[in-house]
């Protein structure tokens, strides 16, 4: 070991490495000085009308990697000289734009916010505002929910459990639907915990891998089930053959809602009430 | 026996007792080579290669001799006859030995060679190849063989190929995979994500890469599935939630991990109102293997260090891909900056484990061992990239040791077996929101964004560097990373989280440094001290991975679309090739049929793009695009 460590301190640095030392690259310093031409962008005064707009922007559209202070861009698109159509702005913030980093703030907003957004992004870009442009119909309007109803639907979508509802079950365009529309369901809390679908069906692949299934689609191309041993459910897809049934399964309900007490099945059933009239 | 003479001579022993060395070095070649005639003329693959570097690595472990081949500077008429003389005659186990050469004079497992099995080439994340048929003498001969054009255009490509006996898997921007012949470019089979109609999302369009293993190939999703690919169709095998994008506003762009049986993958959402994690996935069916969450819950060690409710959507993304060692069975992760980014005051404490390295058990996800590099991070500051696994000596004792560049522009280096720190090093000059660290490691003069006052801070939120990788030579011992200099004016405000949606705490505008124009710049520094030995400069900044190989070149590309090589001891340029648009993604090396490719993605158009175009408003015109280019040398004149 010693005559190891002797090599080692006698190996550090030889000709190539006084090589680097030499050669540090001072020339292409030279090339930065093209970028000093490039300076900083005019700030912007905003009108008096535009403020709440401004706010608005500030804490929506300009944050993080988006449209950038003021509209001068971050990883969304620069806004400032553009001279936008005040309806395409609104279409834009409204709907939002697909397949984009863009989300639609209908639901976001309130009409008015909407409209003081909008005609602060036409002015900072330079186009021509006209006031109230945002329809009414722009937004859905908020229909009253009780506070039961409120705290059941906290407790479906609950981040904090691992597991929730929206875990197998899709409701108002969130979680996944991998489990019955519950829309249409029954909502005894007790049923709820206890149920033991007719539908989830015992699987066996040809390697001998047994899970309670959920089928989803069945063709000569392709067999497509949720496997629900475990949540979250995962969507397998299988060749022809490649996966057999045998009956019913011993899954039940209650293995999946452990997170959840009685008291909070309870008002989970009050939101679901409240989805299926609304 | 010359190249045993050659060794010795070259390892300028001047104190050093000659006779002895040569008498344990004969010693053990004596009675060491029977095993290399059973290993000759067998066809080598990667996981044999393995295998074997795993049981040589054993069989000769004598420590004056590892130290010493270790230490041996290679001269080139050294590696002539390692190549070409000594290979060939001894024995016939060129593939063998070559894993001598790698796995005990390099001393440093994780170089890849002619397959690029993972996201930073292997599990050390080391991004170098030991592969020299494109070496510094004729890589000016290096010449475009083939491209493809995924179609998938917006976003940019920002992938990782990997490949894999001489079938390349590259994702794109939208979730797409393609497999493509290595040595042809031409498309084996497609696969393309199913997307929601008129999904969007905060995060991305990006896909940093795929994992391949078990026959499948996996992926991360925009909409935050895993989805798990036939690796010979194509075909959809199976497709798990990690959670609800549509609530949790979060996505997975980085590659995942695959590790034995366990798929792991990060998340986003860092910027949010969200609570991290990593997940592990059963590699076979699919199902859930264990989560880590990046913010402990009540009752768990940490919960402490947030203050009220704070936690819930305390940010702590894991966007970039970790690492492995096998030994260990450790996986090392690195995990975001905590959210709201720029207003602290109501998540007070040290807001654990964000801006942390976190090291966990494979098998049970369990915490074995943390390093916070920012607590209680108030400037947007990630610990989000690549971990380098490096096993290097430190002051005469080898150390198994851990490699992170965070986005504040300070690498941190720590002893992976326990966590503690070993060094630390800022790799930009323009730097303000720490004065430096302590001997723990601990940061020292902190400069914090304030509410109602605009402060200059650098660098900017771009980063020091952004999550586009580093890479390390065990030839030269140097880290290769890009860097940024630039800054902005921030100031912190007050905000309330809803789930899922952006949570930001605070406004900014890039600037120039005082001194004079922003720019980037690519260096080659010790890992250890942070010395730079030579430096690149640029006048934008350098958005790609950096690759270097045992050619004794260094690869990446810039925003205006050159893809290039230098010397991995001068930085001086030796090649470049205009692509048609800005390199984001991660160059590879890999071989088919003995012959050497080195291919880059190439395609502009990232988060980093928009902030560019206020300091450099010409940036906005450069066009994007989503191709991967492929490069080798001529036929003939190998």
């Amino acid at each position: 070991m010693r005559t190891a460590r002797l090599l080692l301190r006698n190996t550090g640095k030889t000709h190539s490495l006084r090589r680097f030392e030499d050669r540090v690259c001072l020339p292409v310093c030279c090339r930065v000085s093209a970028a000093f031409a490039l300076l900083i962008l005019p700030l912007l005064s905003h009108a008096a009308d535009a403020v709440d707009g401004a706010r608005i922007f500030r804490q929506s559209c300009s944050v993080g990697y988006c449209h950038g202070s003021g509209g001068t861009a971050g990883r969304a698109p620069k806004l400032i000289g553009r001279a936008y159509q005040q309806d395409f702005v609104l279409k834009v913030t409204r709907d939002g734009v697909p397949n984009t980093g863009m989300p639609g703030w209908k639901d976001r907003l309130n009409p008015a916010e909407l409209d003081a957004v909008v005609a602060y992004v036409v002015q900072i870009s330079g186009g021509l505002v006209q006031a109230g442009a945002a329809s009414p119909a722009a937004t859905t309007p908020a229909v009253e929910m009780s506070k039961e109803a409120q705290r059941g639907k906290a407790l479906f979508f609950d981040p904090v459990r691992g597991t929730r509802c929206s875990t197998c079950h899709a409701l108002e365009g969130m979680g996944t639907p991998a489990g019955p529309n519950l829309a249409a369901a029954s909502y005894d809390p007790k049923a709820m915990r206890e149920g033991k679908p007719a539908t989830v069906r015992q699987a066996r692949t040809t390697g001998g891998d047994a899970f309670p299934a959920l089928v989803v689609e069945q063709s000569d191309a392709a067999t497509k089930v949720y496997d629900l041993t475990l949540p979250p459910p995962v969507l397998r897809t299988f060749a022809k053959g490649q996966l057999s049934f045998s009956g019913g399964s011993q899954w039940r309900h209650s293995q999946a809602v452990t997170k959840y007490n009685d008291a909070e099945m309870g008002l989970i059933a009050t939101y679901l009430r409240w989805v299926s009239a609304h | 026996m010359r190249y045993l003479l050659l060794l010795l001579r070259n390892s300028r022993k001047t104190e050093l007792p000659s006779a002895e060395v040569t008498r344990v070095f004969l010693a053990h070649l004596v009675a060491r080579t029977a095993p290399f005639a059973l290993l000759s003329n067998t066809r080598k693959t990667d996981s044999l290669r393995r295998k074997m570097r795993e049981f040589l690595a054993g069989w000769w472990a004598a420590p004056a001799l590892c130290e010493l081949l270790r230490n041996t500077r290679k001269t080139d008429s050294l590696r002539r006859l390692e190549d070409r003389v000594f290979l060939p005659v001894w024995c016939r186990a060129s593939a063998a030995f070559a894993l001598l050469i790698t796995g005990a004079v390099y001393g440093q497992p994780g170089v890849t060679r002619e397959n690029w099995p993972h996201y930073g080439g292997s599990y050390q994340a080391l991004r170098h190849s030991a592969l020299s048929q494109i070496n510094t003498s004729n890589v000016k001969r290096l010449t475009p063989v083939w491209t493809f054009q995924t179609g998938d255009t917006d976003g940019g490509l920002q992938s990782t190929p990997l490949v894999i006996d001489g079938v390349m898997y590259i994702s794109t921007a939208h979730n797409w995979v393609y497999a493509v012949n290595a040595a042809t470019g031409r498309q084996i089979w497609k696969y393309t994500y199913p997307l929601p109609k008129g999904f969007t999302i905060f995060y991305g369009p990006h896909s940093r890469g795929v994992a391949v293993g078990h026959g499948m190939v996996y992926m991360g999703t925009l909409d935050n599935h895993v989805v798990a690919i036939d690796q010979k169709t194509g075909r959809e095998v199976w497709n798990v939630t990690v959670e609800d994008s549509t609530q949790c506003g979060c996505n997975v762009t980085a590659a995942p991990l695959l590790v034995k049986d366990k798929v792991m993958v990060g998340v986003t959402g860092g910027d949010s109102a969200h609570r991290g994690y990593i997940t592990a996935f059963d590699a076979k069916s699919g199902r859930m293997a264990w989560r880590f969450w990046t913010i402990p819950g009540p009752g768990e060690k940490g919960h402490e260090t947030w203050s009220g409710d704070s936690w819930k959507y305390g940010g702590g993304s894991t966007w970039m891909t970790g690492s492995y060692d096998a030994e260990l069975n450790l996986t090392y992760w690195s995990v975001g900056n905590p959210a709201a980014d720029f207003y602290g005051a109501s998540r007070m404490g040290d807001n654990l484990y964000t801006d942390s390295v976190v090291a966990l058990d494979v098998d049970t996800g369990k915490l074995k061992w943390y390093f916070q590099q920012v607590p209680h991070d108030v400037w947007d500051f990630d610990t989000a990239y690549e971990n380098i696994l490096l096993d290097l000596p430190v002051n005469g004792t080898p150390r198994k040791l851990l490699l992170n560049v965070n986005k504040g522009g300070f690498t941190f280096v720590n002893d992976r077996v326990t966590g503690e720190f070993v060094a630390g090093y800022p790799i930009v000059k323009n730097i303000n929101w720490i004065k430096g660290v302590d001997a723990k490691g601990k940061l020292v003069g902190r400069n914090e964004p304030e509410v109602g006052k605009s402060k200059t801070l650098c660098p900017s939120i771009g980063g020091g560097r952004s999550w586009n990788q580093a890479a390390y030579s065990p030839q030269t011992n140097m880290l290769y990373t890009t860097a940024m200099e630039w800054c902005q004016e921030v100031t912190s405000v007050p905000e309330e989280p809803k789930e899922g949606q952006v949570f930001f705490g605070g406004v900014f505008q890039l600037v120039h440094p005082k001194d004079g124009p922003a720019y980037g710049h690519l260096d080659a520094l010790n890992p250890i001290t942070g010395k730079v030995h030579w430096s690149y400069k640029y006048k934008y900044p350098l958005l790609a991975s950096v690759l270097s190989t045992d050619g004794g070149l260094v690869f990446t590309g810039d925003p205006e679309g050159d893809f290039f090589a230098l010397d991995a001891g001068t930085g001086q340029k030796l090649w470049s090739y205009q692509t048609g648009s800005g390199n984001r993604g991660s160059s590879v090396a890999y071989s088919v049929n003995g012959r050497q490719f080195v291919a880059t993605p190439s395609g502009f158009g990232s988060a980093l793009m928009g902030l560019m175009n206020s300091l450099w408003p010409e940036t906005e015109r450069f066009q994007g695009g989503s191709a991967v280019h492929a490069f080798a040398l001529p036929e003939e004149g190998r």
